[in-house]
Order: structure tokens, then C-alpha cells, then sequence
């Protein structure tokens, strides 16, 4: 097992050659230090069977400018090719454990003289090492033309173009590889490691260093022709997204567009789902009498159903995010609101992360790691749970839809945009209040390269968006599935004696397992507006958000009302009733749940990452804690203001 | 680079050279913006977003 190392400047191409290299699906995106942990991979099979005939383990590292590190991001890559760090913590170690046999330095074309300082400091380690040159399509569009001969005289090692879009320059990378560093070789140990050292340069050193490359650079385009540089569009198209006016109302324009676009641009796909399971559910109860249709259809079918209507909003909303990313626009966003950020303790360099938040907190909190300030990052991941990531989305989308139904969906866009915004606020007045707290005075770092601009490939990010929708439904389909077997048997037993007494489901529901432990956590509902019922499901949300909704669809299906209109859960919302026949769900309880949602911490995954990310489980239980009582309390508070008002 | 790089941290000044950034290299102002705190420069084919106190230390105070 041989063990090659991608090694480059943020933003240079290295994921997209990772993912060419070993069939991964690594997202990638116009957007500098996007990468911020390993990944590692085997070489693909077609490649290795065709081409490398040994098995070559790959590891992309996140982008660093130089190798002295100034992030953990840097220091990640760092360990990868000075320490043992990556190997000490592999779990298949006893196959695995070797030392980095090659490295493979990435070179953005259009970056060329800035990203051959260091490739003059990866030779100066002594590791073996082959070029790559990315961004192979755009010198192309731009008719230029670089010769390699003579980079490869000046660095001393084969220089490759690839191209990232087609993958041409792949095959003579693999063999290149192959036939330099691995046929003949001997396997060595993990102290091999530590020979290789990381150069220290004097700042005298780095200046004729920097007018060496800009030299080297100069020689090796042959061809330029500038007015046909892609700089020339960038430069045009950042005159109106970083006007001081413009810049602003454009942003917030398109964040309104993606947040309302989730909920009316995928209406009718979530219709067409919502029906199909609804006549699955009948089909199988129909056609199957007893207790097992009744588990698989008002059982496990709804409780799917309830969550897999939810998959065009999903798909959407990443695909929006995934727009905006491979763009090269939120690196301007990030300059265009440091001072607003700056205001609540925050940082331009926070952006990105807190927008990735609203996909999901785990890799959004994994992200503040090239985030320099100290204060800066631990107030950017207190915050990041308070995004409405994709999870809170169904419940939103139930609740909404509840509320303004169908036949408004502009209005309900508009709601969705303000959850989204509502919760941004939330998160600004935490990070204020943090901020106060906190006191360090490290200055906060923007130093942000702004990117080319660059045309997205639609391709791409639709299936990127579908995995994402699939990884939805796939993480939350064992919880449903384990929560629809227990809740069915908790709402329909005991079943024997009552039977005798009374056949109908309500009648079973009212006397099941259930709705005796029910009566014990009910008393802290009641302050919310809701019942046992709800309340099962807002405890089930701690599980993951998402089965609010299928748990709601479990319990409340329960009724044998006869009318098929209600079996869609809103129209079941509607008529659910306490014991004196006053409605549940009214517009101050469901108000009152769409705020728990907007503030509760409920994802225990992501306390787990914020524990890894603070260093401390206190800071993550405080948060834990804290989180939560503040959206009881405010939940509470609302529900009780807006039943003084008639809601 | 001015007499400010002295009360900056030395990270940030191995940082600006990391980048390309070196005395006497002609930067270009390309735009003010977020209420004049983010200077956006431009030199060579880079582009880069600094905030107020990093531009000081290219160039003194705006």
C-alpha cells in the first residue's frame, strides 16, 4: 500500500482531483478554505487496475498558503506531512500504517506565480513530488499557453495539466506517479515522517522567493492574451455585487429568493408525494385487514410518508447553497458584511460558516477552524446551532403550511424567509451577548482571497443536492422506523380487554401505554398549549428534528374519522381536540412550537461536535442547557401573549 | 510595508508575504466597501479582501 498526499494553496483544485482520483463525492467549491479536516481515499479501481496495478491510498488535506501554519486548518496539513498524527488515530492501522510516499502539489494556473512559493517550499522538504496544474479549462478559454518544460527544469520534478471539468491529465498523473514513486520502492515506516522537515525562510528568503516565482511565471506563460482573461468578466461582475449599495440589496435579494424558494418552488413535487403515500397507506390497509396493515400502513408508510414529502425542499435548498458556492460570490459577501458581523463579535470570515449552517451545524461548526480569533470562533459555533438547518425545515414546513395552507404559498414563502431570518437574529443577539462575555482581544483576521468568478456546473451540484436529500432520508429512516414500531405499540395497546368495550382506534388511543405515560410528562406541555401527543413528538425531535413530523403523523392517525381529507396531518392538526373539545393546534401553539424549534438545541450530534470543536463538554452542555430553556421560556411566553389577543 | 507592521502580529506580516505581498509591490485599490472597513485590493492575477487594520500595514491608515 503506497500513500500519496494532495498538497496546495486553499481554492487550488485539490478536492476536485481527490474526487477524480477515488471516485469520492467530496464537495467542492469556489469558495477558499473549504476544506478544513483530511479525507482519504483509495485510488479508483479502474484507475488502479488499469494503470497504478498496486493499491494507492489518497489523502486530500486542506489548502494552506504556506507551511508554516496560522489556522487549524493549516496545522491539519501540517501533521499530515510532518507528524504521524493521521496515522496514529487510524483505526485499520495494522493494514494502513506507512509514511506519505509522494506528494502531489496542486498549482491554480491562474494563480501561478503566488502558488509556486509553495511549491519552492514542498521541494525544500525533500518530499517526492509531482506538479499538477489545474484550471486547465480556463487558460484554455483565455488562449493561453503555458510550457511545462520549463517548470519542469526550474522545480525539478514532472509538471501535469489537469483539467478538472473533463479529467484530462488524469491517466498521466497516475502513471507518472506510478512509474516514478512506487514501482521499485521499498515500503517504509512511519519515522520516515519525521526526516521530511518543513523549511523556515526568512522574510529576505520569501521576497526572493516570491520574485523568483513572479520570474518563472512570466517565462513559463508563452502565450497571454489578457483581454480575454476571466479576470476581465470577474472584474465586471464585482463593480455591481461589491457596490457599497447595490452589493447589499442584491444579497439579501438572493437570500430571500433561496428561503421562499424552498417552500413555493417545491409545492407540487411535495403534493404529489403527499398523495402517493397517502394512497399507499389506504392501499395497504385496505387490502391488508388486521394488525399488520394497520402497523404497515397508519404506521410505518405515514411515518415515512411524513418525512419523504419533505425531500423537494431538501433537494432545493441545497441546490440553492450549492448555486451560491461554486460561484465564487460568498467570498464577496463575506468582505461585504464584516462590519455588520463585526457589531455582534463576528468576523467576515464567519459567513460561510453560519450559511452552512442553515444546511447542516456539523460540518458548518467544523468550518470556524479557519476562522483566526479565538473569540471569533467559539461565538461563530455557539451560533451556528441557531441556523435553520435542513432538519428544521419539514417542521417548518408543516407548521407553515398549517397555518396559511396551501392556497397562499407566496405568504407562506414570505414566513419561511422570516424563520431564516428570525433565526439570523436570534444568532446576532447571542453572538452580542457572547461577545460581552468573552473577553479577548485578539483582532479578528478577514485577509480573504476573493476568487474568479466561475460559471456553476449545474450537473455537479444536482447530484451533489440529491445525495444530500438521499443522506436525509437514509439518517433519518432507521430512527423513524425504530420510533414508528414503538410509538404504533405504545398508541394501540392495550388492546384485548378494551376491545371488548369499544373497536374503534380513538377508544384504544385513549387507554394505550401511551396516553397513561402521557398524563406524566403532559403538565409540561400545557404551558405550550399542547398535549401528551405533541409533546411525545417534541421529545421524539430530540432523536433528530425531523421525526416531529412523522411522529405527529403516528399519533395523530390514530382516529378512525372516516373522511380520506384527513388523513393528510394538517387536515388531522385541524380537528385534533383536547378532553373539553378545545382545539390543540391554534395559531399560539403552533406559533409557540415554531419557536421552541427556532431556538431548542435538540441535535445531539451536534453537541457532540461542539464538545470536539470547544476542546470541553462544558461549554457544549451549557449550551445544551441553555438553548433549550431560553425556547421553552420564549415558546411559553408567545403562546400565553397571543391567547390574551384571541389566537 | 510602513512603520505599522511593527504593532501588527508577525503571523500576519508572514501571511502578506505568503501571498505575494512584498515592499514596493504596486497594489491597486479596486474598491471600498461594508462602510469603508474592507479594502479590496487587486495585484497580479490576486484579489484580496482586507479589513482596515490589515490595510494599514500595507499602506498606513485609510
Amino acid at each position: 500500500m503506497f500513500t500519496w498526499a494532495l498538497v496546495g494553496a486553499p481554492n487550488s483544485g485539490k478536492t476536485t482531483l481527490y474526487n477524480w482520483l477515488t471516485g469520492s463525492k467530496s464537495k467542492t467549491v469556489n469558495y477558499p478554505g473549504s476544506t478544513v479536516e483530511y479525507s482519504k481515499g483509495f485510488l479508483r479501481t479502474q484507475l488502479s487496475q488499469r494503470i497504478a496495478k498496486v493499491d494507492i491510498t489518497i489523502i486530500d488535506t486542506p489548502g494552506v498558503y504556506s507551511l508554516v501554519p496560522q489556522s487549524e486548518d493549516e496545522q491539519v496539513t501540517y501533521d499530515v506531512l510532518f507528524n504521524d498524527v493521521l496515522f496514529k488515530n487510524n483505526e485499520q492501522s495494522d493494514r494502513l500504517i506507512h509514511h506519505i510516499d509522494a506528494v502531489i502539489v496542486v498549482l491554480d494556473a491562474t494563480q501561478l506565480s503566488r502558488h509556486l512559493l509553495l511549491a519552492k517550499q514542498l521541494i525544500q522538504s525533500t518530499y517526492p513530488i509531482l506538479f499538477v496544474i489545474t484550471m486547465r479549462d480556463l487558460i484554455e478559454k483565455e488562449n493561453s499557453v503555458l510550457n511545462l518544460e520549463i517548470l519542469r527544469l526550474a522545480l525539478g520534478s514532472n509538471v501535469i495539466l489537469f483539467d478538472g471539468i473533463l479529467g484530462r491529465g488524469l491517466d498521466e498523473i497516475v502513471q507518472n506517479l506510478v512509474l516514478n514513486f512506487t514501482l521499485g520502492a521499498d515500503k517504509k515506516d512511519l519515522a520516515e515522517n519525521k526526516k521530511h522537515k518543513s523549511p523556515s525562510w526568512s522574510l529576505t528568503e520569501q521576497e526572493k522567493t516570491i520574485l523568483w516565482a513572479e520570474t518563472l511565471s512570466k517565462k513559463a506563460f508563452i502565450k497571454r492574451d489578457k483581454n480575454k482573461s476571466a479576470r476581465n468578466l470577474t472584474n465586471k461582475l464585482d463593480t455591481v455585487l461589491l457596490h457599497p449599495i447595490l452589493g447589499f440589496v442584491l444579497f439579501f435579494t438572493f437570500m430571500s429568493l433561496l428561503f421562499s424558494a424552498v417552500y413555493w418552488v417545491a409545492a407540487p413535487a411535495m403534493d404529489l408525494i403527499d398523495s402517493f403515500f397517502g394512497a399507499a397507506t389506504d392501499y395497504v390497509i385496505v387490502h391488508w385487514p388486521g394488525l399488520v396493515g394497520e402497523f404497515l400502513g397508519a404506521g410505518l408508510i405515514t411515518a415515512i410518508g411524513g418525512v419523504a414529502m419533505f425531500i423537494p425542499q431538501i433537494f432545493i435548498l441545497f441546490f440553492g447553497i450549492g448555486l451560491l458556492e461554486s460561484t465564487g460570490y460568498l467570498a464577496r459577501v463575506a468582505a461585504l458584511i464584516d462590519k455588520p458581523l463585526s457589531l455582534v463579535g463576528l468576523g467576515g470570515r464567519s459567513f460561510v460558516p453560519l450559511l452552512s449552517g442553515f444546511a447542516c451545524a456539523i460540518p458548518a461548526i467544523m468550518a470556524t477552524r479557519n476562522i483566526s480569533s479565538k473569540k471569533e470562533k467559539i461565538i461563530a459555533q455557539s451560533i451556528i446551532p441557531f441556523m435553520t438547518c435542513s432538519a428544521r425545515l419539514p417542521v417548518y414546513a408543516l407548521l407553515i403550511g398549517f397555518l396559511y395552507g396551501s392556497e397562499k404559498p407566496i405568504l407562506a414563502g414570505f414566513v419561511m424567509s422570516l424563520m431564516y431570518f428570525g433565526a439570523i437574529l436570534i444568532g446576532a443577539i447571542a453572538a452580542r451577548a457572547l461577545s460581552f462575555f468573552i473577553k479577548d482581544k485578539e483582532k479578528s483576521r478577514l485577509l480573504m482571497e476573493l476568487p474568479l468568478y466561475r460559471q456553476p456546473h449545474l450537473g455537479v451540484i444536482f447530484l451533489q443536492s440529491i445525495a444530500k436529500a438521499k443522506s436525509f432520508v437514509f439518517k433519518a429512516g432507521p430512527i423513524i422506523l425504530i420510533l414508528a414500531v414503538i410509538l404504533w405499540f405504545a398508541t394501540n395497546f392495550p388492546r384485548a380487554d378494551m376491545l371488548q368495550n369499544s373497536s374503534t382506534s380513538s377508544a384504544i388511543a385513549q387507554q394505550s401505554y401511551a396516553a397513561q405515560a402521557g398524563k406524566w410528562i403532559e403538565p409540561i406541555f400545557k404551558p405550550l398549549g399542547l398535549d401528551w401527543r405533541v409533546g411525545f413528538s417534541l421529545i421524539s425531535a430530540f432523536a433528530a428534528r425531523e421525526v416531529f413530523v412523522s411522529s405527529l403523523a403516528l399519533i395523530f392517525n390514530i382516529e378512525d374519522s372516516g373522511d380520506a381529507q384527513l388523513r393528510s396531518l394538517t387536515g388531522v392538526m385541524k380537528t385534533a381536540k383536547f378532553a373539553d373539545g378545545s382545539l390543540i393546534f391554534t395559531t399560539a401553539s403552533v406559533v409557540g412550537i415554531l419557536i421552541f424549534f427556532m431556538i431548542a438545541l435538540q441535535c445531539t450530534s451536534t453537541v457532540a461536535i461542539l464538545k470536539r470543536e470547544m476542546g470541553s463538554w462544558k461549554p457544549a452542555l451549557l449550551q445544551l442547557f441553555f438553548s433549550n430553556l431560553v425556547a421553552y421560556g420564549l415558546a411559553v411566553a408567545a403562546v400565553s401573549l397571543l391567547k390574551n389577543f384571541g389566537y | 510595508m510602513s512603520d505599522y507592521e511593527s504593532s501588527l502580529d508577525k503571523g500576519l506580516i508572514r501571511r502578506f508575504y505568503d501571498l505575494g505581498l512584498h515592499p514596493g509591490l504596486e497594489i491597486e485599490v479596486v474598491a471600498k466597501i461594508s462602510w469603508n472597513s474592507v479594502v479590496i485590493i487587486q495585484f497580479g492575477e490576486t484579489r484580496l479582501a482586507l479589513n482596515r487594520e490589515e490595510f494599514a500595514c500595507l499602506h498606513g491608515p485609510l
